[in-house]
């Protein structure tokens, strides 16, 4: 059996004695094989020594267990790692930061507390699924969405608090931003409900107003090892009626900036809501001579040499599709106006969907679904992307909505990947939030421990530079999130120094998931990478 | 009793080893599966079974025993979102392809062996184990708290019952 570090082999032994008094010895996994499945399945590190492994893994099925075991741990300085159902592949999985870590595997903690329809909310558990919930409003004929990322297996408490993003529209797809309400274990095993909730008698309100009084605590719990959360309640869009697309395409490089201006106002209006990605078929076309040559002009090639260039490869240079969701008088309304005002840039191209479809969707059309997540609807689809790779890290820098902001990140991130020699991965901005894009950057991994380590070197490379240029990644894997906080460095590290004052108040003995986000015990910081 | 082997399926990850597979626990999977209580959600708000598919699913009424009906619903349940049947043809919007599993292997096995994991009558228990604890390239591996023990022997049984 393997014994965290810095913990004596009697007292882990009386820990997990402990640990399997409250859950039952069955939910206390010690045995090697069990425990090899609380590894990062995506690791980059595959078959060297750097790969993260837990020491045991506990699975408590209620709250009264997890401040239990929460004591337990205090009482023998045994380090916990929390997952809540483990499947935040590409972000570390449910791998321990802190090698030799016992897993809290929160997925037993299935519950599904409130569909409330009239108020347009859930309050669930950390193992509740998006899969789970999906079920649950459709098997009771609910006309509600859910708002899920691309592989619909992960929790909802969990990629909220990694503060992961959907496909349906705003504010829905920014699941932290629609989180209203949570229940937090503190690691001393104290129990807190946030905003409203701390008011005793607040019911429904608990998920109606976020705020209540005093310090909002919400941001503390996430990207973050200040506390467990145990029940988290979230807004639902309720169903729209129809759904349709329109199309835009800009020939010229300089099309950008008036495109993201105008796009990124009438989102703030509110007549645009959906996801929309501003795909470039010149940026995201293969690397070739010319382009590679054009990228180590000065400023990274003009806008003239670059038009030159997109007219040899016979390409738009940018294209997007907007997606609208409500009554079709509503939508086409909508898209009139988009196309009203974007035919101030004259090089426009405006076509419609002519693609209208209706909500609710059938059995049948749910089962032949292509894109099921931009309907809210949960699914695996995405893996298909990549079969014959091990996983892949992912990259994703925010941009300001400018359109200088973008071109300027395309060609920055294009001559990293050049560079490395390893071929771009996405490399597009998308609109998951209000007021910043993400630029979706992906490394693959293979079985080839070189490749592998050439793919982490730009990883590595992709965090600092988007740093350099403001752009900060916004979530980074376990292994790279002292890395990646490193950029956030404002008044020599201000901020984290704030954190581990936080971290050394709220959990003394550091026995909480150490590590995360570049937050390490007072003990360990000396572990930093 | 412990049967244990080791499986290098990918290299680089490393050995693997096989759980028990006591009579006992077959058992209680065919006894849970009778009574349908194999959910392990408890309140009556929770939805009556986790699943990774959207939609509910038809029990198999050809399949007369019931640990292979249990393990036809952990099929549907965990399974089936990767490894399913193709759709004829795509609803909406195409952004990445229904099936990835079957889809993958299709592209492996390039009509030598069947795509789909329920046409197939070649795999082994031990097979299937290994590449549901240990996983396999892009298809990560499966804890107990997601998947059981006691379903991955259904699953098995199902898997590879006599056709």
């Amino acid at each position: 059996m393997a014994i965290p570090p810095g913990v004596s082999a009697a007292d882990f032994e009386a820990a997990i004695s402990a640990f399997a008094d409250v859950v039952g010895a069955e939910w206390v996994f010690t045995d090697e094989d069990t425990v090899d499945t609380y590894r990062d399945a995506y690791t980059p590190f595959r078959g060297e020594e750097e790969e993260k492994y837990a020491s045991a893994a506990v699975a408590p099925t209620n709250v009264e267990q997890v401040q239990e075991i929460v004591r337990i741990a205090n009482r023998y300085k045994i380090p916990l790692y929390v997952i809540s159902t483990g499947r935040n592949l590409a972000y570390g999985g449910s791998a321990p930061v802190y090698s030799g870590s016992v897993v809290l595997d929160l997925k037993r903690m299935n519950r599904i507390l409130e569909v409330n329809e009239d108020m347009a909310y859930a309050l669930v558990e950390p193992g509740v699924s998006y899969f789970d919930l999906y079920r649950y409003i459709r098997e009771r004929g609910m006309r509600l969405w859910i708002d899920c990322p691309d592989p619909g297996w992960g929790s909802l408490i969990g990629n909220a608090l990694d503060r992961g993003a959907g496909r349906t529209p705003l504010p829905y797809r920014d699941h932290f931003g629609a989180h209203c309400g949570m229940e937090v274990v503190l690691p001393n095993g104290d129990l807190v409900r946030t905003g409203m909730g701390a008011n005793p008698n607040a019911g429904p309100n608990w998920q109606a107003f976020p705020y209540g009084a005093g310090p909002l605590a919400d941001g503390l719990f996430a990207q973050s090892n200040f506390g467990i959360v145990t029940k988290m309640g979230f807004w639902l869009l309720p169903e729209p009626e129809a759904s349709m697309t329109g199309r835009i395409r800009a020939r010229r490089h300089d099309d950008i900036v008036p495109l993201v201006r105008i796009l990124s106002h009438l989102q703030y209006q509110g007549i645009v809501n959906c996801l929309f990605s501003l795909n470039s078929p010149v940026f995201q076309a293969p690397m070739d001579e010319r382009k590679s040559a054009l990228l180590d002009r000065p400023g990274g090639g003009s806008a003239a040499e670059w038009d030159a260039y997109a007219a040899s490869l016979g390409v738009p240079f940018w294209q997007t599709e907007l997606r609208f969701y409500g009554p079709t008088s509503v939508m086409d309304a909508q898209w009139a106006y988009v196309k009203e005002r974007l035919r101030a840039i004259d090089s426009i191209e405006l076509i419609d969907g002519n693609d209208v479809i209706r909500f609710p969707l059938t059995d049948d059309q749910i089962r032949r679904l292509g894109d099921p997540a931009t309907f809210g609807v949960p699914s695996l689809n995405v893996f298909s992307g990549q079969a014959g790779t091990t996983g892949h890290l992912d990259a994703s820098p925010m941009l300001p909505h400018s359109g200088e902001a973008v071109l300027r990140a395309h060609k920055v991130f294009l001559r990293e990947y050049r560079d490395a020699g390893i071929p771009l991965m996405l490399g597009f901005a998308m609109s998951y939030h209000t007021r910043a894009f993400i630029m979706f950057h992906g490394v693959n991994l293979t079985t080839d421990p070189e490749w592998n380590r050439r793919a982490r070197a730009l990883y590595a490379r992709l965090i600092e530079v988007a740093g350099e240029h403001g752009w900060g990644v916004y979530r980074a894997h376990t292994a790279f999130q002292d890395h990646l906080m490193r950029t956030y460095s404002f008044n020599d590290h201000a901020l984290m120094r704030l954190n581990e004052t936080l971290k050394d108040a709220l959990d003394p003995n550091g026995i909480l998931s150490a590590g995360r986000y570049g937050i390490w015990p007072k003990h360990l910081r000396g572990n930093r990478a | 009793m412990t049967i244990r082997r080791f499986v290098s399926l990918v290299p680089g990850t490393h050995r693997y080893g096989m759980r028990g597979s006591g009579a006992l626990r077959i058992a209680a999977a065919v006894l849970a599966s009778l009574v349908g209580t194999a959910t392990a959600l408890a309140d009556p708000a929770s939805s009556p079974g986790s699943a990774w598919w959207p939609l509910s699913a038809e029990p198999d009424e050809a399949l007369t025993n019931p640990l292979e009906r249990r393990g036809r619903e952990v099929f549907d349940q965990r399974c089936r979102a990767c490894h399913g049947a193709l759709p004829d043809e795509i609803f909406g919007p195409l952004f990445v392809s229904p099936m990835p599993g079957t889809r993958a292997l299709r592209d492996r096995y390039r009509g030598e062996l069947p795509a789909e994991l329920e046409r197939r009558t070649d795999l082994s228990a031990a097979y299937i184990e290994a590449v549901v604890r240990d996983g396999y390239l892009s298809m990560p591996f499966f804890r107990p708290t997601e998947l059981s023990d006691d379903d991955l022997e259904a699953l098995i049984a199902y898997l590879t019952r006599d056709r």
